[in-house]
């Protein structure tokens, strides 16, 4: 098939496009879940019961529409950067598994009185994700 | 495009890389030039091809030294990120180059 000049320019723009909506969808998926991270981790932690169990509910709600439901779009496949696929595992830990790890140590060692720094690691829990996902949706 | 050149040639077009120069192998690099990294199955809805004919053009592109593949699991599933090499990414901004030359700055 002869491809002229301005087809092939016409087909580059429209697969840019492609993949700039890819990237702000999947940057828009790390906004909200490093944004989410911080109250999250804060009702698991340092929460009354009741305030807990409402917060674990809306997690795993917003974690099925967010990840498990088909987007309105077609596209399942993944656009990523080299530098999120060799740093997930390190967003991974900070967003899922360093607020309860240091919480659960400080409970089982009998540490009172640093509520502090559990509210500081939530805070910073997100902030990994929020970054990346800002780099996404902007495109660098 | 694939003719030889006449000898002597000025037009720009008989400078456009043969490689990229046709319909999927020209998607493939434009995503790949636009994502840091893209899966198969992204360029596959992307471009609206068939596995096999997706396979084979990538084939041509790693060939040429354009691409690189990188095969890896996320859980179970088996996945294939792609991207483009360092040669690729020049080849591509000559490509693009050439192809401003021929119609002019758009």
């Amino acid at each position: 098939m002869e491809l002229s000049a301005s087809s092939a320019f016409d087909e580059i723009r429209r697969v840019e496009e492609e993949v700039r909506k890819a990237r702000r969808h999947f940057g828009t998926t790390l906004l909200i879940t490093g944004l989410a991270a911080a109250p999250f981790w804060w009702t698991q932690l340092l929460a009354p019961d009741w305030v807990r169990n409402a917060g674990y509910v809306v997690w795993i709600v917003g974690g099925i529409v967010l990840y498990a439901v088909p987007r309105g779009d077609r596209h399942r496949g993944q656009v990523s950067a080299a530098w999120y696929t060799r740093g997930w595992v390190a967003l991974a830990f900070l967003v899922f598994l360093l607020p309860p790890a240091v919480g659960l140590g400080l409970k089982l060692g009998g540490v009172d009185g640093l509520d502090w720094l559990v509210a500081l690691l939530c805070l910073v829990s997100g902030a990994p994700a929020i970054y990346a996902g800002w780099r996404f949706r902007s495109g660098r | 495009m694939s003719a030889k050149p006449p000898e002597g040639h000025t037009h720009p077009r008989f400078d456009l890389d043969d490689v990229i120069h046709a319909p999927v192998r020209l998607s493939i690099m434009a995503a790949l030039a636009a994502a840091d990294e893209a899966d198969f199955r992204f360029l596959k809805e992307t471009i609206e091809v068939s596995d096999s004919l997706l396979s084979k053009h990538l084939l041509a592109l790693e060939e040429a030294g354009y691409v690189n593949a990188t095969k890896g699991y996320e859980g179970k599933r088996p996945r294939t990120w792609l991207s483009l090499t360092d040669q690729g990414r020049a080849a591509f901004t000559n490509y693009m180059d050439v192809l401003r030359r021929i119609i002019g700055n758009p």
